[in-house]
């Protein structure tokens, strides 16, 4: 009944004698243009916003890491300059392996903890958990810099991991975390664990709702426990999700920086150091901005080839 | 349709992740829209301009957060009741990536703070202030040292060529102490020599208490290694290092000599253990706490330990190699402040320039624990740490013991210097990979 009144507003408005002698025809194009119109008008604000503040800048990226400049005076040609620079760097290759060792913990710690936390509330009971999911997902909320504070606080000298060590008689072991060498770096990248955790939660929860209950109810007829209930129903109806969990932590490790710059700076030496940092470092101390698009396109080509590898790793065999 | 919604889920990440990854690009492409590429020819200023009667307000931009500013531009303020001084403070981290590109912007800061000359020289944003030190006699009341340090030339080499800014007074450092702590140790007084600060530093550690409180976080371990070095070397090679003067190198002798200090010391376990995790906020309410006995820092935390110790703080000159030899210390402008060369009243900006560097505040700089232009005429209450720095300072002066800081040779020193002290502590490096490294920075920065 709508179709048929939309038409004919249509032929009233446009008067056509066209569309008078044809009206099936008419009414087809007509809905056909204006629902792409439509979509195109919902489309038009975020391409916009992504034309404009994500492809032009990285194209912008891109032409400048083939230039000198410090950010205000005359640009000169640089060639492949700041390319060479940026490879012949050696503190870029430890930032590198340092983004790779980062995924481990922005990756693979959060994920396997919250398939294991999913595998506990799925199955044939579901108990909904609403407190504990909001205390899990709080630090995704919380701004990263206040975070990275509070952190920094924690893991100091007297901060309260040490005080709790010294509560259960290790004090021996209690140091200042963020001044070892061999502490610093593993204790920002819990940071990132802590803060990641709660998203995969949240992504895993979403999909194992869709599951069927009868598939694991069919499992227990079956004699089967909860491991195979999540060996063979919860794991891969997740699948999905955990390519897209993966994808959306491993760019966090790789263009990690806030957490980072406040809590070490990169230090002890270059313990904790990663090429977000060295980009900033580039950019806005040693003003040399050709160099820092150089590095930045390295790293946007990194991210690229990391979420490709884990795309195609993710695909399902058909 | 579940296997449609997630492929749509899908194809939101996969966008989501192309977008974070372009946003992370993006970081270094954010300068550009902040300001356009001029060519522009340097200015300089018109001296003798008449004094405008009408309402005037200047913006001052600074990472100055001790009080001498605010008093400067009040008694200026007072002079000259026409004018406004808006003071703008940024934190040091943030002041720095930010100053020269806001000097760029179509709203300049008619004045701001110095920090490093370079790209502010390179690209004109400021007035070249010869006409004005010629103008108000700048060149016979200032000494040529404290002047030096704001001349650059046109091949960015620092000491030489125009005038870009005025200080009105020194930065000093020194070792400070805590008496009572030094008292309980049986300590009769400052160390004298690097041997009885040695032997200060072992009484602290069997007593339980930390020697030398370090922010090496914040790049004060190269505060420690310019101390001992600048014991062992002459200004010259140091200053022109620091001034970025061809074929200079930091990898001399009195510099490793530094550097083993450091390692050693840490070694040791004379300093804090959280040295490398340690910012000089933190480390200096740790040395107010009595946790340790001396920390080398700068004048420009007095009004920090005078609030946390009281009378139990001291100063002194940091100690000589040997008996008799030489004293020396890191000395700079305090707060030394430019002329925009877009400013619409440099007549009035130089006019606090001048009102900042004249005898007339002298008093009040002082009072805020800095040390004026000129110390003539100025007094100090008997065991204050004013009358501390008088004393040392004249040691200095006596021992040719004026050198300017490694952190300011070249743009990511400071970041080279905490990198290579931080390594240095942990036994990660040895002095001469560490000043290697460093030297490799300048050299890239100065050819």
């Amino acid at each position: 009944m709508s179709t048929v009144l939309a038409g004919q507003e249509t032929v009233a408005a446009t008067g056509s004698a066209t569309a008078v002698t044809q009206p099936g025809r008419r009414r087809r194009l007509s809905r056909k243009w204006r629902r792409a119109l439509v979509a195109y008008a919902f489309l038009l604000l975020p391409v916009g916003f992504y034309a404009v503040f994500m492809i032009l800048p990285w194209i912008q990226t891109i032409v400048l890491s083939f230039y000198n400049w410090d950010g205000i005076g005359t640009k000169t040609g640089a060639g492949f300059s700041n390319f060479v620079h940026v490879f012949s760097d050696p503190q870029l290759r430890v930032a590198v392996v340092h983004a790779f060792e980062l995924m481990l913990y922005f990756c693979v710690i959060p994920i396997v903890s919250a398939l294991f936390l999913t595998a506990l509330i799925t199955g044939p009971r579901r108990p909904h958990w609403t407190f504990t999911r909001a205390v899990l997902f709080l630090p995704q909320v919380l701004p990263a810099v206040a975070v990275a504070v509070i952190w920094q606080w924690m893991y100091g000298e007297n901060g309260f991991i040490n005080q709790a060590l010294r509560w259960v008689g290790l004090g021996r072991v209690a140091q200042p975390w963020l001044a070892s060498f061999t502490w610093a770096f593993p204790a920002v990248g819990l940071v990132g664990s802590w803060i990641t955790l709660g998203l995969c939660l949240a992504f895993f929860i979403a999909g194992a709702q869709r599951i069927p209950i009868e598939l694991y109810e069919a499992i227990a007829t079956d004699g089967g426990g909860r491991l195979r209930q999540f060996r063979w129903v919860t794991l891969p109806h997740l699948r999905g999700e955990i390519v897209i969990a993966a994808t959306v932590t491993a760019i966090s490790a790789m263009s990690a920086f806030d957490i980072v710059f406040v809590m070490t700076g990169g230090g002890p030496g270059v313990a904790s150091i990663v090429p977000g940092l060295l980009i900033y470092q580039l950019a806005f101390t040693a003003f040399n901005v050709g160099q820092a698009s150089a590095l930045a396109v390295v790293l946007s080509l990194l991210v690229l080839l990391v979420i490709t590898v884990l795309r195609l790793a993710g695909r399902e065999r058909s | 349709m579940k296997a449609k919604g997630r492929s749509a889920a899908r194809t939101a990440a996969w966008l989501g992740a192309i977008g974070s990854s372009v946003a992370l690009v993006a970081m270094g492409s954010v300068a550009p829209a902040w300001a356009s590429a001029h060519a522009r020819t340097p200015q300089s200023a018109t001296a003798g301009t008449a004094f405008p009667t009408g309402p005037v307000t200047l913006t001052l931009a600074t990472e100055d957060t001790s009080k001498l500013t605010p008093a400067l531009i009040a008694g200026f303020e007072k002079l000259h009741p026409n004018v406004k001084i808006v003071q703008q403070t940024t934190s040091y981290t943030d002041y720095l990536p930010k100053i020269n590109l806001e000097l760029a912007s179509s709203t300049p800061p008619d004045l701001s703070e110095v920090v490093t000359l370079e790209t502010a020289v390179k690209d004109h944003l400021l007035l070249n202030l010869d006409p004005y030190a010629a103008q108000y006699g700048w060149t016979k009341s200032i000494s040529p040292y404290a002047l030096d340090e704001y001349r650059m030339g046109s091949n960015l080499v620092a000491g030489n060529g125009p005038l870009y800014a005025v200080s009105s007074g020194f930065d000093l450092t020194g070792i400070f102490y805590n008496k009572t702590l030094m008292q309980k140790l049986g300590i009769s007084g400052p160390p004298q020599t690097l041997a009885d600060l040695n032997a200060d530093l072992a009484k602290a550690k069997a007593a339980g208490y930390t020697g030398l409180e370090l922010a090496a976080e914040d790049g004060h371990g190269a505060f420690l290694v310019q101390q001992v070095a600048d014991d062992y070397s002459s200004p010259a090679p140091v200053n022109n290092w620091i001034f970025g003067v061809k074929g200079s190198n930091i990898n001399i002798p009195a510099v490793r000599t530094g550097a083993n200090q450091l390692a050693t010391w840490a070694k040791d376990g004379y300093i804090n253990a959280d040295a490398s995790a340690d910012a000089l906020t933190q480390a200096v309410s740790e040395f107010n706490a009595g946790k340790a006995l001396f920390i080398n820092d700068g004048n420009w935390d007095t009004w920090e330990y005078q609030g946390g110790l009281k009378s139990a703080v001291g100063f002194a000159a940091f100690p000589a190699a040997q008996p008799g030899g030489r004293y020396t210390a890191m000395v700079g402008g305090t707060a030394g402040y430019a002329i925009s060369a877009k400013t619409k009243y440099p007549q009035v900006a130089a006019a606090f320039l001048n009102y900042s560097v004249s005898a007339a505040v002298a008093p009040a700089v002082f009072a805020q624990g800095n040390l004026p232009n000129s110390l003539s005429g100025i007094t100090a209450a008997p065991g204050s740490l004013n009358a501390e720095y008088i004393k040392a300072w004249g040691e200095i002066v006596k021992s040719d013991g004026l050198y300017g800081y490694f952190a300011n040779a070249f743009p990511t020193a400071n970041t080279a210097w905490t990198q290579q002290t931080e390594e240095l502590i942990g036994g990660k490096t040895t002095a001469q990979a560490a000043l290697s490294t460093v030297q490799a920075g300048w050299a890239q920065a100065h050819g």
